[in-house]
């Protein structure tokens, strides 16, 4: 039988079949029975056989057979350049037996009703595409074929080139995920399965350069406005008043030896201080700050226990600096951003120190020069300049004469694009890039840092920064944040020494203290677990100096971590 | 192994197509078998013992209801095998809810153990339901062979997240189903088309409503009603996309091999009523629904407080399928009453365009429903919603993440209409009349996978985080 009458006569058995289907009612429960005595409609049964011997029609239920579905075969039948494996022949019979189904025995309606949304039927107006143009189509697809497959293949490879993935990510400045350790446990539970799939997805090759478009991407998502708020609110306490601060300084936090503390997570906390609830105004970020009770009665036991602890043997300075918020905004702007009153706050920590602390004020200072270039708009750090105005503030309660900033040498670095990029990744930022502004020491530029691996390495206080990645330039500052350094003046004979503990706003005030101390010593209080008092009274430090910015000083761990050294 | 992440794509998928195309026939069923078991092994070996448990058991008792020789066996062989199913989906889903809601009223037990949720086992257990159910009726010819019935119900497709397939769906396809160019090419844009919509579409809002409804009652009190109100819209985005996607990956992927799969979703956003919505939106669970639970009962063909009854009870699982909480439950309950009031109050005298405004609020009002698990949050959530929200009615963080996301909000509601079938349809059109438009057309068909697959890639570059919420089942 020719295929046109072949499909003539199917055609013709569907209507029959259609009109068969629209007379049975759509009863919930068809008997086998019933589908059975169907089946034995012979001429149905061989229709199907031969055509299911014939390569070309494939095989779709009765519904299907819609005008589109003939198009559908016919495209098939045209895009088909070699024949396509059969599938395997059902091994039936002449003659269905009661026992056995023919390979294509009519369906209840319901188990095969296709939905008028299948989308890979192919809409109506297909029908009025010639015959050529249907088989053209037909080549197009191939070609979609031979793409995809393509595409498959060069992601398949790819991913196997274990030679061409990346271990750090220079533009979100982070090392990126290793290769799993196998081990029973966590094979068994799908841990490490799933670590394989991150691993595999984050060190994808060339995953900056898939970031980096991913990010032009992202772009067209909407229109980033020129004022925005980045983040929810939080929960803060009210800053008590002042007049009512406790007389006896508030206990001090459980002492857990320095090792306990998990360096990462203090990082990640840290983090989370900063982000958490960011303003952005002409490319410019501003962070929130919350106050908690705990946290201030944490951070202040902390440094009323370095004074205990140090007793006649040293000075305690504390100095606890605003963000760029506090300093930068104007109270109407502060008060549409939100959050704690820094001011306030700083006053309230202050308050709440052993009378023996020696308190250095930072706001008021900060707030008179703010039409200077006092914090970067696209890092949370403040500049060296800001932390120059705070070291005049040191002087002051030292009562040493602070040097004057035009007597050094400064030496810019600029295209720095910091914390705040990396994780907002504006636009409005990336167009107005950082300078980072220092002024080396005259006594010296050398100094010595201890790594967190334990060697100890020879660096510049100042380093020459104008080649580093964008996102670390505020690494440029006494070696970014080592746990312990030490810098030592070779024109100053006293024995004068302090340290300074300190997170990295730290790094941009040392450099100013390096001509007034023959020995600086920099303790990095998240990383080191030197106890910096002992470290004090073995070495005849004098002054302790306690540096650290609010939203940094308003965590617990951190407070608990500096109290563990001291 | 989630579809959407550059391991499955890359590694798994592709070798999966390479070797299936290339084999003989007779391995094809094998190997995708074998790939299943893989695929399902990666979320954790030690659950493909209870997938291959209960298809053995399943195996087992649909054979012997077809050779059983009296009614009353074959009625305790299904109850046996229900009775099995179901209890271990009772023990892994739901028995931590259950010892907590005892625990509230009595007082004891004092711990409860954790129960870790096998992947997929509302899914696989459904099917396998079934199976035997219509091996019972008759409907189906029992598989005798044990590792076809395994490759049904491991299917990579559909197993961990996909639709409710029904053993008669594919009972054919198994044995006699082709490899085609056709079937590939439906099967990749079916493909691409889910991948992009979770990629770069439901991932999207999937961030947008973490920033905008933060965890924990003391953030969400702090929120504004504007934000309350945009991150669920986000979120009822995200979930349709979301879950969509993944039908339309399983579809296409079963397209590829020669798997034709039934629609779970047809475009929901476009109901004019709930009866409307629950035809739209997971066709596969409502029908079996509808099948195992409302027919058996006595379906329509009884009397009103007993219609009203199978409602009732096929409401409640069916929001109690979805989570071990109360407030599933209360989800389905909350369109029970809908669906009630609309079959016996309104019937048919809705207009139309106003029915479908109704029946996306009411949808939209569900949501926050489902989304909230902690009664605490629900409540704080609503009430924000009409007024009373700690952060007022607007803050500047809304007013960014909309403008920021405005044309991400805009194509996703597009995304919610069959506006891309449409366009296809008239492209069509234009392509019968002039052969430049053929030309154009025949582009757009190859590069419309072609680029969604390629964007998907970017997008997921960037995702280390990309969850599925349809996971937790």
């Amino acid at each position: 039988m020719s295929n046109l009458e072949q499909q003539r006569k199917i055609g013709q058995d569907q209507a029959e079949q259609s009109a068969y289907m629209e007379q049975t009612p759509q009863v919930e429960q068809n008997s086998y029975a019933e589908q059975e005595a169907f089946a034995q409609r012979e001429v149905y049964t061989e229709r199907v056989q031969q055509a299911e011997q014939n390569a070309y029609v494939e095989q779709v239920p009765q519904e299907e057979q819609t005008p589109q579905a003939e198009l559908v075969s016919q495209v098939e039948q045209v895009s088909q350049e070699e024949p396509t494996p059969q599938a395997p022949q059902p091994t039936q019979p002449a003659q269905p037996t009661q026992a056995q189904r023919p390979s294509q025995p009519p369906r209840p309606p319901r188990a095969r009703k296709r939905r008028a949304t299948d989308v890979d039927l192919l809409p109506r107006q297909a029908m009025l595409l010639s015959k050529a143009d249907r088989r053209t189509m037909g080549t197009w697809w191939t070609l979609a074929i031979k793409l995809f497959n393509g595409v498959m293949c060069v992601g398949f490879v790819l991913g196997l080139c274990l030679f061409l993935r990346p271990q750090v990510s220079e533009a979100e400045n982070r090392k990126l995920t290793e290769f799993p350790q196998i081990t029973w446990e966590t094979f068994w539970d799908g841990s490490f399965t799933a670590d394989v799939s991150t691993w595999y997805a984050d060190t994808f090759p060339f995953r900056d350069q898939l970031m980096a478009v991913n990010h032009w991407m992202r772009g067209f998502y909407g229109i980033e406005p020129n004022e925005q708020v980045i983040g929810g609110e939080r929960q803060a306490d009210d800053i008590p008043d002042q007049a009512s601060a406790p007389t006896t300084p508030p206990p001090a936090p459980e002492a857990k030896p320095p090792e306990d503390y998990d360096s990462s997570e203090l990082e990640t906390n840290i983090q989370g201080e900063i982000m958490n609830g960011t303003y952005v105004k002409d490319g410019a970020c501003y962070s929130r700050y919350y106050f908690t009770q705990e946290a201030a009665n944490a951070y202040s036991a902390a440094v009323n226990k370095a004074v205990q602890d140090l007793g006649d043997a040293g000075m305690v300075y504390s100095i606890v600096i605003p963000n760029n918020s506090g300093a930068l905004l104007s109270d109407d702007e502060l008060a549409a951003l939100g959050g704690s009153n820094q001011a306030d706050a700083i006053s309230y920590y202050y308050s709440l120190y052993d009378e023996r602390v020696r308190t250095v004020p930072t706001t008021d200072t900060l707030r008179e020069h703010n039409s200077e270039y006092l914090y970067f708009r696209t890092d949370h750090h403040w500049t060296a300049l800001g932390a120059y105005y705070i070291y005049r503030n040191f002087c002051e309660q030292k009562g040493i004469e602070p040097h004057n900033i035009a007597d050094y040498e400064e030496v810019d670095f600029d295209g720095f694009l910091g914390t705040y990029y990396g994780s907002l990744k504006l636009d409005s930022m990336a167009k107005n890039p950082d300078v980072v502004q220092t002024w080396a020491p005259k006594g010296t530029n050398d100094m010595t840092f201890t790594d967190t691996e334990g060697n100890v390495v020879d660096w510049n206080v100042i380093e020459d920064v104008s080649a580093w990645n964008q996102g670390s330039k505020y690494n440029c500052f006494i070696g970014g944040d080592q746990p312990w350094a030490e810098i030592h003046n070779p024109n100053i004979t006293d024995g004068s020494a302090c340290v300074v503990v300190k997170e990295s706003y730290g790094n941009a005030f040392v450099p100013w203290l390096v001509d007034h101390y023959q020995h600086v010593y920099i303790a990095d209080f998240r990383y080191t677990s030197t106890n910096v008092v002992d470290f004090m009274k073995e070495h005849g430090v004098g002054d302790l100096i306690i540096i650290n910015n609010i939203g940094i000083a308003g965590n617990v761990d951190v407070a608990g971590k500096i109290a563990s050294i001291v | 192994m989630v579809f959407s992440s550059l391991l499955f794509i890359f590694a798994f998928l592709a070798l999966n197509l390479f070797v299936y195309a290339r084999v003989s026939a007779q391995y094809r069923n094998p190997v995708l078998l074998g790939f299943s078991l893989v695929f399902y092994a990666w979320g954790g070996p030690k659950f493909l013992f209870l997938l291959v448990g209960e298809t053995f058991v399943s195996w087992l008792i649909a054979l012997l209801i077809s050779r059983a020789s009296t009614d009353k066996a074959r009625k305790v062989l299904l109850v046996t095998h229900l009775v099995i199913l179901l209890g271990l989906l009772g023990v892994f889903k739901y028995a931590g809810f259950l010892l907590g809601n005892v625990q509230a009223v009595f007082g004891v037990p004092e711990v409860i153990p954790d129960f870790v949720l096998p992947i997929g086992i509302s899914f696989y257990t459904f099917q396998l339901i079934s199976y035997v159910v219509d091996v019972y009726r008759g409907q189906v010819q029992p598989q005798p062979r044990f590792w076809k019935l395994l490759l049904y119900s491991s299917l990579f497709h559909q197993c961990i997240a996909g639709p409710i397939v029904r053993y008669e769906t594919i009972a054919d396809e198994i044995d006699n189903r082709r490899f085609t160019r056709m079937g590939m090419y439906v099967g990749i844009r079916r493909f691409s088309i889910g991948l992009a919509k979770k990629a770069i579409l439901a991932n999207s809002c999937a961030a947008a409503v973490a920033t905008l409804l933060p965890a924990g009652v003391d953030e969400l009190s702090l929120q504004s009603t504007a934000g309350l109100w945009l991150g669920m819209l986000f979120y009822m985005l995200q979930i349709y996309l979301d879950f969509s996607a993944y039908s339309d990956m399983a579809i296409g992927m079963g397209r590829m091999v020669g798997f034709h799969y039934l629609e779970n979703f047809n475009y929901p956003y476009t109901a004019r009523s709930i009866k409307d919505f629950w035809s739209r939106w997971h066709i596969s669970l409502s029908t079996f629904f509808r099948d195992y639970v409302y027919i058996p009962l006595g379906g329509s063909r009884c009397s009103t407080p007993k219609i009203v009854r199978n409602y009732a009870v096929v409401w409640s699982l069916t929001g109690f399928w979805h989570g071990a909480s109360w407030n599933f439950v209360l989800w389905g309950l909350y369109y029970f009453v809908f669906l009630m009031l609309e079959r016996f109050v309104i019937k048919d005298r809705m207009p139309k365009p106003i029915g479908h405004v109704y029946a996306l609020l009411v949808v939209f009002f569900g949501w926050v429903l489902f989304y909230y698990t902690d009664p605490a949050q629900l409540s704080c959530a609503l009430a924000g919603m009409f007024g009373f929200a700690g952060g007022g009615l607007y803050t500047m963080q809304v007013g960014t993440v909309f403008l920021s996301n405005m044309f991400l909000l805009t194509f996703s509601i597009v995304a919610c209409f069959p506006f891309g079938k449409w366009l296809r349809g008239k492209m069509f059109e234009f392509a019968a009349e002039k052969p430049a438009a053929l030309l154009a057309l025949n582009i757009i068909e190859v590069a419309t996978p072609i680029v969604l697959l390629l964007l998907s890639v970017v997008a997921l570059v960037g995702d280390s985080y990309n969850p599925f919420l349809y996971f937790r089942f």
